[in-house]
């Protein structure tokens, strides 16, 4: 029961206290480039997760019996980014057979997972602090909620940006990160949420 | 190629089409290593390493690599050479290699690199592509430093060399050095905002309106520069029937 | 689905010639530069262990902790230092703003003898460093080490990072007063 709670309070802490976009810095370009359609936030948003989790799911035991035991930990960034793009090529080729009118949703954003600092960034986490397998998932886990929690919210606030009136010199992409700083300023209060 | 063209491929890359101010690419890095500006600098050289080196190999390698599968051997390319880069840096700037973190191996993904390799290196020659990288890599170095000088001397009030590179403070009797700018002897100034992630995105945010302001200034002043002239053209020919008549 | 078969086996050789030289090359360079990583560390821990006890301590073999009650601590050196027995704990610690690395020297009555920052990224790394760590390493008023730790009139900018220090502290203190 202990590690359960210890699961949980785990996920909490990566989905919001060290919230993936805002704190951490991964998948900003896909953060900011994804406009104020919420839908195709969601949905882009749906397609990382997946991503993340599965790639978190299938590079642990690589790295631990494969890697390590073969003495060559150092192969770890080769191995990833190379199991990370056969990843996206086998979902987007599922997503095609099964969904064409999503696969034409996600339309760009497709190949552009595999860019995704977050995907990357979560496995070498995994590796670096030299998680077990339930704090990985954990990690993952609470990565994807926390992606999607913020890329909808992001997706809401510039909905309402686009009919405001801007500044000439802010409009576009400098008031875009503006409104992520103040958001990660909002998340900052959430830091002594765990512990 | 004529010299001219080499340069132009070679200043492009530092202010007309910065990489990181006005194609918007590779914020990841930009936002995350700019805590300190000698994390920055380090960040900026290794980048230019990694981006020189791969530019140059998939400029060798182009004519053998199939069209169907550019993308995985572009990233394989710039996985081996950030891993090599990695362990050299464990192995002689261990501080430096603390700093930076999970972010060194992340650019493997970086959107920069990936887009020169795809976009520049796979079509033009060796020498182009190195210029490419050299320019594109001083570009990104120039715009991540000058985010991280404001980040540090606004977050912290002062600028510290010293703390990632040691040979700095080893010349230096041991003790960092320590430039006090906001911050000195009784009075601090700082806003400590900017020392946290938030800061990165106001830093980034505001320098681009910036940017966007002179660029609006310019393109404003050839637009009033145009109309006088257009003005004066119609006052010439006017002038010109009258006498004429 | 027709499947080209000549030119998709051409494709995967030569991606896995490419895969192959980078690994090769990759591997080369490990047998280079691993020997010098394994000193660099052995060396920054050395020099971390002198810079708590000073020159004339002896210190014995390494004890590696790895324990789920005391997840602060790595590891610990049994000292010897002007004939009374000591212990200098090596503990890192991760916060959401970044990462603590001390060396905690600790005497046979359980107070601090001295402590030494192996690693300090957090965000407010610098306030943290001058308004805390600086005041428990050399404090002012001639006050000892331990009665700085005690000292709760501090005011630091940087709550979280000096929350964390003072949980490895107290840790340390702690598995050495079980006396393992």
């Amino acid at each position: 029961m202990n590690y359960l709670a210890a699961f949980l309070l785990a996920i909490v802490s990566y989905s919001l206290v060290s919230n993936v976009v805002l704190s951490r810095f991964y998948g900003i370009c896909s953060f900011i480039g994804v406009g104020n359609k919420i839908k195709s936030a969601a949905s882009m948003g749906i397609a990382v997760s997946f991503v993340i989790i599965m790639a978190a799911l299938i590079c642990y035991p690589i790295y631990n019996f494969i890697l390590v035991p073969a003495g060559v930990p150092y192969l770890d960034t080769i191995t990833f980014i190379l199991v990370i793009a056969s990843l996206v090529q086998v979902v987007g080729l599922f997503i095609k057979k099964f969904s064409p009118s999503l696969y034409k949703a996600l339309g760009i954003y497709l190949p552009l997972i595999t860019t995704n600092c977050a995907v990357l960034g979560v496995v070498s986490e995994n590796t670096a602090s030299k998680l077990d397998f339930g704090m990985s998932m954990a990690n993952a886990i609470g990565t994807s909620i926390g992606f999607l929690v913020v890329i909808i919210i992001y997706a809401c606030i510039r909905e309402r940006l686009e009919s405001s009136n801007v500044p000439k010199a802010f409009k576009g992409i400098p008031i875009a990160l503006i409104t992520a700083g103040i958001m990660a300023i909002a998340f900052l209060g959430l830091s002594g949420l765990i512990g | 190629m004529a010299k001219g063209e080499h340069k132009q491929s070679f200043i492009a890359g530092i202010i007309a089409e910065n990489p990181l101010f006005v194609s918007l690419l590779g914020m990841c890095p930009a936002l995350a290593v700019t805590k300190s500006l000698e994390s920055a600098i380090g960040m900026g050289i290794l980048f230019t390493i990694v981006l020189v080196c791969s530019n140059v190999l998939v400029s060798l390698l182009r004519k053998v690599i199939p069209e169907e599968v550019r993308t995985p051997c572009f990233i394989v390319i710039i996985a081996t050479f950030v891993t090599l880069t990695k362990m050299f840096t464990e192995a002689f700037l261990p501080e430096l290699y603390s700093s930076l973190g999970v972010f060194l191996s992340l650019l493997v993904v970086n959107c920069i690199i990936l887009g020169r390799s795809e976009a520049f290196a796979s079509k033009n020659g060796v020498l182009d592509s190195f210029l490419d990288g050299i320019g594109n890599g001083i570009g990104f170095l120039m715009a991540i430093c000058l985010i991280a000088l404001f980040r540090e001397v606004l977050g912290t009030g002062q600028l510290t060399f010293g703390n990632t590179f040691t040979f700095i403070a080893d010349a230096h009797n041991g003790e960092p050095i320590k430039l006090w700018i906001l911050k000195g002897e009784g009075y601090d100034v700082s806003f400590s905002i900017f020392s946290t992630p938030a800061g990165g995105f106001l830093v980034l945010g505001i320098t681009l309106a910036i940017m966007a302001a002179i660029n609006n200034m310019k393109a404003n002043k050839k637009k009033v520069d145009a109309r006088i002239k257009a003005q004066k053209a119609k006052e010439e020919a006017a002038k010109k029937r009258e006498v004429a008549q | 689905m027709k499947i080209d078969w000549k030119s998709s086996f051409k494709i995967a050789l030569i991606i896995t010639a490419i895969a192959s030289v980078g690994a090769i090359t990759i591997a080369l360079t490990n047998v280079l530069t691993e020997p010098i990583i394994k000193q660099n560390r052995a060396q920054r821990e050395q020099n971390g262990l002198k810079k708590v006890f000073g020159d004339n301590a002896t210190f014995g073999d390494k004890v590696e902790l790895k324990e789920d009650k005391y997840q602060y601590l790595q590891a610990y050196y049994p000292v010897n230092i002007d004939s009374s027995s000591a212990r200098v704990y090596s503990t890192k610690g991760t916060n959401a703003y970044g990462d603590v690395a001390l060396l905690v020297g600790l005497n046979a009555d359980f107070t601090i003898y001295n402590i030494a920052v192996m690693e300090n990224t957090e965000s407010y790394a610098v306030t943290l460093k001058e308004n805390y760590l600086d005041y428990l390493i050399n404090p002012k008023d001639k006050k000892t080490h331990e009665q700085a730790f005690e000292d709760t009139s501090v005011k630091c900018g940087a709550t979280y990072g000096a929350k964390l220090v003072k949980d490895m502290i107290n840790q340390a203190k702690e598995h050495y007063k079980e006396g393992k």
